[in-house]
């Protein structure tokens, strides 16, 4: 093991502020195959389904983007819609069976990842791509040490030593901001308040120094001033690190005010992706611009009605023909000879531009949606549904810390 | 309808007025003797009222009492101390026997409608128990009577003899807000009852209760902590912290000229989406720390630990709720002053 101590120890030595710059090129035992001048990280026509005893539900049908470095990737989508299942695949922790992946390739820095034995995979988790998940009471193991969990990852990845590890756990507390580091090492999660426990959990993402960072609704059951304190931490050492940030989430303020660029996801499918100055300023999918609406704000007329979108998601054991929004969609009576109810659109270039993508029969979607008014089946309302969301879970979290990389 | 919307104007007596309320629970040393160590102070001498028909929000962060509140007025807790006047009579000292006639008056709309719901009963069944208990109609109507409910709340009344676990989280909430309903209660304490709920959902919902509230003349109680929802659901706001309200006041003064840090502190928190997404960027102040332990808060003002203006007498004194300009704002800071700029963006 000793032999291939990494060229970074020396540095396990600096703690504090020092210990923020960024990093020398790390040689890496599992270095083989990774191009370091390939883009970082590209995932195309990902497809997972999940194998139910009522049949195939396609949680992820056809999923593609790519996050550079130093980029923030937003992941914007409702409950089932398919967005941890993409996270989990990318990281490769997804509970197999049920879930399967059907094809696509995730490529990270041109090799892909799916196609690496279980072993090789294991070892580029947290060390090239690691994840910060929501709850982090559950994601981490209440029987050990903060100090423990977060050593384990530089003994088995690097092959530190007891004393070595615990001191850079120290530098790695110190650096997600939790105060008396050095006495706090010691301490089990359930010692930690729910924002801390949280930072805890970046520093163990961070431990390895990834190249991706994947943030699962990382703010979700936290307090707003603790959400904001958290997402402040995120893109500090982004900046530091100048990793790649993808974070899920389905709060329009956490991407507005996080992400560079924006996937809308809805029924496993995406059905818009931009710049989310872009996105969020001009949607080009009536989803989106659903979402906008149903959303209230803290300026303007407090007493403006709200619009909600009619009814609830699909299940996507049955998903509706055509496009999965056409039940809900307030538009779908201005495309002609019912499109929207046979047949899918294609993800293609909007009005707005070649890197605005839209997933919509209509041409001009903004502009319709800005001069007609939304009419929609009141039945959709009375439909009670078989909500897959609802039982075919994406594994728990409980059993995604444990399958993650602190227990090798 | 008409009249009962006009004899809830303003100036009538209050539907609920709540005076120093306080609520602790003892902590128990381990062991054979089981003697009391310590009160965890979850509600520390609130006062507030809400007429006929209004809504009161109650904002704060996790742990400060907001739903221990909602929990205490609707007795599940036992008050410690402090009176709670629910259209002139007292609450507080009354027995549970006591207080079954008002309990029709005060429901409850909780905020998961997974747990809250359940899942061996059918949605009739669920709907029909307190018209039962209450008997507040004939027990041949009662199905019927289940049917407008369901129909009142947007779902299908042929519906009635399914579970719960047909039916997507929204509509689950539309069942326990039915049931909620049941009795045509004068008072509801919604407690988060849409923060377990799809994005898309969310305004479904507000947008229902709203529509209830004009229609049966209903004052809520709206507990939550997504300050953009309550500023669009109630015109009166109460922000609270570690067990006190801080500060007190119409929607307009809270979020436009807050006076309290603390409310200032929040309200900079939330990320604006329209702002942000053309490139705004607000002067966020940023809290230290967390929300000390209500077993032990900090002496004087609760909130001086975390706070920027703290000077020694906020660890001296604690800060009165004061009065400031308009009767309806109440403000408890030495140092209060309104900042009018928190919701501003600079490009």
């Amino acid at each position: 093991m000793s032999t291939e101590t990494p060229t970074t120890t020396s540095e396990g030595d600096s703690v504090g502020y020092e210990g923020r710059r960024r990093r020398a090129p790390k040689s890496r035992p599992e270095d083989e195959g990774f191009d370091a001048s390939a883009p970082l990280l590209e995932v195309r026509d990902l497809q997972v389904e999940f194998r139910t005893r009522d049949g195939v539900s396609r949680a992820v049908n056809g999923a593609s983007f790519s996050v550079a470095e130093g980029e923030t990737l937003g992941i914007l989508g409702e409950s089932g819609c398919g967005k941890s299942v993409t996270a989990q695949a990318i990281m490769g922790i997804l509970d197999r069976p049920p879930a399967h992946i059907a094809g696509g390739r995730v490529i990270l820095r041109g090799v892909d990842l799916l196609s690496l034995p279980e072993e090789t995979r294991r070892k580029v988790r947290a060390d090239r791509i690691a994840m910060v998940f929501q709850d982090a009471l559950s994601a981490l193991n209440p029987v050990f040490s903060v100090g423990w969990q977060l050593s384990e990852l530089h003994r088995r990845h690097r092959g530190y030593g007891k004393q070595e590890a615990k001191k850079e756990s120290i530098r790695l507390l110190d650096l997600v901001g939790i105060p008396g580091a050095a006495d706090r090492v010691n301490d089990y999660p359930h010692q930690f308040s729910g924002g801390m426990r949280q930072r805890v959990m970046i520093a163990m993402s961070l431990a390895l120094d990834p190249d991706v960072l994947i943030a699962d609704e990382p703010t979700t059951a936290l307090d707003v001033t603790v959400q904001a304190q958290i997402l402040d931490l995120l893109q500090e050492l982004q900046r530091d690190f100048g990793s790649a940030i993808v974070i899920i989430t389905h709060d329009l303020g956490v991407i507005a005010e996080m992400a560079d660029e924006v996937l809308v996801m809805y029924a496993g499918r995406c059905v818009e992706y931009g710049a989310t100055r872009e996105v969020l300023t001009h949607p080009e999918m009536p989803y989106t611009w659903g979402l906008l609406n149903s959303v209230p704000e803290l300026t303007g007329d407090p007493e403006e009605a709200l619009l909600p979108i009619p009814g609830s998601p699909p299940s996507l054991l049955n998903p509706p023909n055509g496009c999965a929004f056409h039940p809900r969609c307030g538009y779908s009576h201005l495309v002609p000879a019912d499109l929207c109810t046979r047949e899918l659109p294609l993800l293609e270039p909007s009005p707005r531009g070649e890197s605005h993508l839209k997933r919509c029969h209509l041409l001009d979607p903004e502009n319709d949606m800005r001069t007609h008014e939304p009419a929609v089946d009141d039945d959709v309302l009375e439909q009670p549904d078989l909500l897959v969301a609802d039982r075919v879970q994406a594994p728990d979290q409980q059993t995604l810390s444990t399958a993650g990389d602190s227990n090798g | 309808m008409a009249e009962a919307a006009t004899s809830a104007s303003r100036g009538a007596a209050p539907l609920l007025e709540v005076r120093d309320l306080v609520k602790h629970f003892p902590v128990k040393s381990s062991g054979l003797i089981r003697r009391t160590v310590g009160q965890v102070q979850a509600i520390d001498g609130i006062s507030f009222s809400i007429d006929p028909g209004q809504s009161l929000g109650l904002v704060g962060e996790s742990g400060c009492g907001k739903s221990t509140t909602g929990r205490v007025l609707m007795k599940l807790y036992e008050p410690t101390r402090g009176e709670m006047l629910f259209d002139g009579v007292d609450l507080a000292p009354l027995s549970q026997r006591q207080m079954l006639p008002h309990r029709k008056d005060i429901q409850l709309i909780f905020q998961d409608p997974y747990s809250s719901l359940n899942p061996r009963h059918t949605v009739g069944t669920i709907i029909a128990t307190p018209l039962q208990v209450h008997k507040v109609v004939p027990e041949k109507q009662v199905i019927d009577r289940v049917k407008d409910l369901l129909k009142l709340v947007g779902l299908n009344p042929e519906h009635y003899n399914r579970y719960p676990s047909e039916f997507s989280g929204g509509q689950r909430q539309r069942i326990g807000i039915a049931r909620a309903l049941a009795l045509t209660p004068k008072l509801m304490i919604a407690d988060e009852p849409v923060s377990a709920l799809d994005v898309s959902i969310q305004a479904q919902v507000i947008n229902l209760l709203q529509d209830l509230q004009r229609e049966f003349n209903i004052a809520f109680l709206f507990i939550a902590h997504d300050l953009a929802i309550v500023r669009h659901f109630c015109p009166e706001i109460a922000v609270m912290y570690l067990g006190k309200i801080v500060e007190i006041g119409d929607r307009d003064t809270i979020y436009n000229r807050p006076h309290h840090p603390y409310t200032q502190a929040l309200l900079s928190a939330v990320p604006d989406v329209k702002q942000a997404a053309i490139g705004g960027r607000r002067d966020r102040i940023r809290l230290q720390g967390d929300v000390p332990s209500p077993i032990n808060p900090p002496s004087g003002c609760r909130f001086r630990t975390r706070c920027w203006k703290a000077q020694d007498i906020c660890a001296a004194q604690e800060p009165p709720l004061l009065q400031i300009g308009s009767a309806e704002h109440q403000v408890a800071c030495h140092f209060a002053e309104p900042n009018t700029n928190i919701l501003a963006t600079s490009a």
